[in-house]
């Protein structure tokens, strides 16, 4: 097969909690990454608990998950709370995806340039971004930089560019080992993290195969930019978006960004469509 | 003396340009990344430089590292010297274009206002 008739795409996960509508943000989602991309976009979710029109989505793969949800804190209107994450079936991708070439994107974001379609038929069997930065400077939460001394660093899962073959199969089963002996693996690398995330099992998959040094994994050509809550959007338009930080307003223009405080996209939700839709 | 309010918001209104300046900077080191036959390359001076030498020297093709370190096959340089010199010159334009609204807005407001045009 050439590199020509390769096929390639977005992959997105969505399945909804009592909190979270995912599939509502998985619409939004798509949308912007068709407007840019130009790519086909795959959704993996459970059929029977639509309840959105999802004619967006080129392909809708039915995934009924076995696994217990996932509990980790969240914080909602400024509360903490715990809630119900269904990513445990994120390593999933791999086996799942109709792509020969694929982007795995959160639901929660953004894209607002075309950098991504870059990678596509790059040497590199996967890539993933290690690095990260907040709309209003730098990182400073330690764990999200390094978790603790000589641990490697995090591996964000948010956008992940993969193609099909034997070393991305290798590193995709190592990381379902990793998944499934979490608790032993993150008392050896320390992690501080006492629930599941997908970030650290990336983490300590690469850091292995790497031969237990960092750098396996080579890094996206878009930067990581991460907007926490209790961050909101102010205003949207055709590639720009005004953040409310906590320290100041940010003009996030032409730029990806991840909207942790999911909440803000599905209020958002009608804006976007108008835009992109 | 100066009002001690009017100090601490300028001091607010530098935080924020310097935050969008530094964003269009690395918006810029994003936008000049390229991928070419597997290669992921960034379009710099120095790169400009190096496959304006290959062409000059009679290189038709030639293997350069890419921005990971992987030699990577180039099979035309002149056609890949024209391609990265037009992307570097289309974002460079751009981003003059964004470091001149940021530098002439004078409010925060202005700063963030994405409708903001430079000003004459």
């Amino acid at each position: 097969m050439t590199l020509q008739n390769k096929t390639k795409g977005v992959l997105l996960f969505a399945k909804n909690n009592p909190d979270f509508n995912y599939v509502k943000q998985a619409i939004v989602c798509a949308t912007l990454a068709k407007h840019y991309l130009n790519v086909p976009v795959a959704l993996v979710t459970d059929k029977d608990e639509l309840t959105d029109d999802i004619s967006i989505f080129d392909i809708v793969i039915d995934y009924k998950t076995t696994v217990k949800a996932n509990v980790r804190p969240f914080y909602i209107d400024g509360k903490p709370k715990r809630l119900q994450w269904h990513n445990i079936d994120r390593l999933l991708a791999c086996e799942l995806s109709p792509f020969d070439e694929t982007l795995v994107l959160d639901t929660d974001y953004l894209i607002q340039n075309n950098v991504l379609n870059q990678v596509w038929g790059c040497n590199n069997p996967m890539l993933m971004n290690t690095d990260t930065r907040l709309p209003s400077g730098p990182q400073l939460h330690v764990t999200e930089n390094v978790i603790a001394d000589g641990f490697p660093p995090v591996h964000w899962f948010t956008v992940m560019y993969f193609k099909k073959c034997d070393e991305t199969k290798l590193w995709f089963d190592f990381a379902s080992f990793v998944k499934e002996n979490h608790n032993f693996y993150k008392k050896v690398f320390r992690s501080p993290y006492h629930y599941y995330r997908n970030d650290i099992v990336a983490a300590i998959t690469s850091h292995i195969i790497g031969g237990y040094e960092d750098g396996y994994m080579k890094p996206l050509p878009t930067r990581q930019i991460n907007s926490y809550p209790p961050e909101q959007i102010l205003q949207i338009d055709h590639g720009k978006i005004v953040l409310n930080t906590e320290e100041y307003p940010v003009l996030i223009k032409d730029t990806n960004i991840h909207i942790v405080n999911k909440l803000e996209i599905e209020r958002n939700f009608n804006r976007f469509m108008e835009i992109y839709a | 003396m100066t009002d001690i309010e009017a100090v601490f918001d300028k001091s607010k209104f530098n935080t924020v340009q310097r935050n969008q300046i530094t964003l269009v900077k690395e918006l810029i080191k994003e936008k000049l990344i390229i991928g070419h036959l597997g290669g992921l390359y960034s379009i710099s001076s120095e790169l400009l430089s190096f496959l304006d030498l290959l062409e000059r020297s009679g290189y038709d093709n030639a293997v350069i590292p890419d921005m990971n370190g992987v030699p990577t096959q180039i099979d035309n340089v002149k056609e890949f010297k024209e391609t990265c010199m037009e992307k570097f010159a289309q974002e460079m334009n751009q981003a003059l274009a964004e470091i001149n609204r940021i530098r002439s807005a004078r409010t925060v407001q202005e700063l963030v206002d994405y409708d903001f045009t430079e000003q004459d």
